[in-house]
């Protein structure tokens, strides 16, 4: 009996030990990488669905145009954080028939594309889209275009924050410009170094040729980037652009970071005094001759169309538009 | 309780130790190739 008892309990101690193990790897690891988002979410960055150019529950603001183009209609595309942007320009400008979505993507022919800004980029650089609203290109993706015969031409249409992002929970509500690059430079490595927690910073970073990884890489200049192995166990940093982070994933998980005591709000941005800001770029081929880009062009640069990137929570290049 | 009884559940508790052990460390390299930043930011401390 006595023998029993004690192969039970063997038995039992090592059924728990396992379980207690495997309680450990998730509440750890595991947790950390659980999705918030949508399983559309997670594979197009964005639920296209939701941003529609025409449909009547699309969540886009519906201006219109006195005039909608004709003729050959401009191919557009853009980054994800803009995809509400360009659907309202479409939805303001160009003729209905000329959208056609598949219920999950748009198809070959459509006159709008969403593949995001490497994709966005590559296709502009092919020359099977005539235009695209993003941010910067990184080298790679210039060097890309160059190759293949295109001179991109930028033109800034608006203004938009780069934001850094932490947990909720973190107490440093605020770092430095100088901070920051010496986070990700690696110079500073705890949180208690900036007024935080004595923990590890884990500076998480974007994938090569996203939007936000080019302008971390622009932010950060000639220094290179680095992330401490151990700041798995601490508290991480991460960046994105403003309105993406707060108008389209709206993750109640992390808040904004003030830079040099200055938060990133849209009368900050429009005011100049958020330190980083970009432009949101309408990028074209120079050798182009769509007669309906200029148009475009114009049309984003209108009063209706600043309002329109006003309304879609983004910095107009005139702040008066908002 | 018989000796081999005793061998024959203990081995079988061990395989299905290790094999939750490597299903969660599989399921975790899963989510950790499309965790989004935000989500795992939010998701830490």
């Amino acid at each position: 009996m006595k023998k029993q008892t004690k192969q039970i309990a063997s038995l039992a101690g090592l059924a728990l030990m396992f379980a207690a193990f495997d309680a450990l790897i998730y509440c750890t690891v595991t947790r950390r990488y659980i999705n918030s988002t949508s399983p559309e979410m997670q594979a197009k960055s964005i639920e296209v669905s939701r941003y529609l150019p025409f449909d009547p529950d699309s969540e886009i603001v519906k201006a219109d145009a006195p005039q909608k183009l004709s003729g050959d209609i401009p191919v557009i595309d853009g980054a994800a954080a803009l995809l509400p942007v360009y659907s309202a320009f479409v939805h303001a400008v160009y003729p209905p028939e000329s959208v056609q979505f598949d219920g999950e993507n748009y198809t070959p022919e459509s006159a709008m594309q969403y593949t995001n800004t490497r994709g966005a980029y590559q296709a502009l650089a092919d020359g099977t889209v005539d235009i695209v609203l993003c941010a910067k290109p990184s080298a790679e993706q210039k060097a890309y275009a160059e190759a293949q015969g295109r001179a991109l031409i930028y033109e800034p249409v608006a203004r938009e924050a780069f934001v850094f992002l932490v947990n909720k929970d973190n107490p440093v509500d605020s770092l430095t410009a100088e901070q920051i690059r010496a986070i990700y430079a690696g110079d500073i490595k705890s949180w208690s170094e900036v007024g935080g927690r004595h923990i590890p910073i884990d500076a998480v970073q974007r994938n090569a040729g996203s939007g936000s990884q080019t302008s971390m890489l622009g932010f950060m200049g000639d220094t290179p980037m680095y992330r401490n192995p151990l700041g798995f166990f601490g508290s991480a940093i991460g960046y994105s652009f403003r309105y993406y982070a707060e108008g389209i994933v709206r993750n109640g998980g992390v808040k904004m970071l003030a830079v040099n005591g200055v938060s990133p709000d849209p009368e900050h941005i429009a005011d100049g005094s958020y330190p980083v800001t970009g432009d949101v770029l309408a990028v074209y081929d120079a050798h182009n001759d769509n007669p309906n880009i200029p148009v475009l062009l114009d049309f984003m640069r209108s009063e209706t169309g600043q309002r329109i990137i006003a309304e879609s929570g983004y910095s107009p290049l005139n702040a008066s538009a908002s | 309780m018989k000796d081999k009884t005793f061998d024959k559940l203990l081995a079988a508790v061990l395989i299905l130790g290790c094999v939750s052990v490597i299903a969660l460390l599989v399921y975790t390299e899963l989510l950790r190739r499309d965790v989004s930043v935000i989500s795992y930011i939010a998701n830490g401390r």
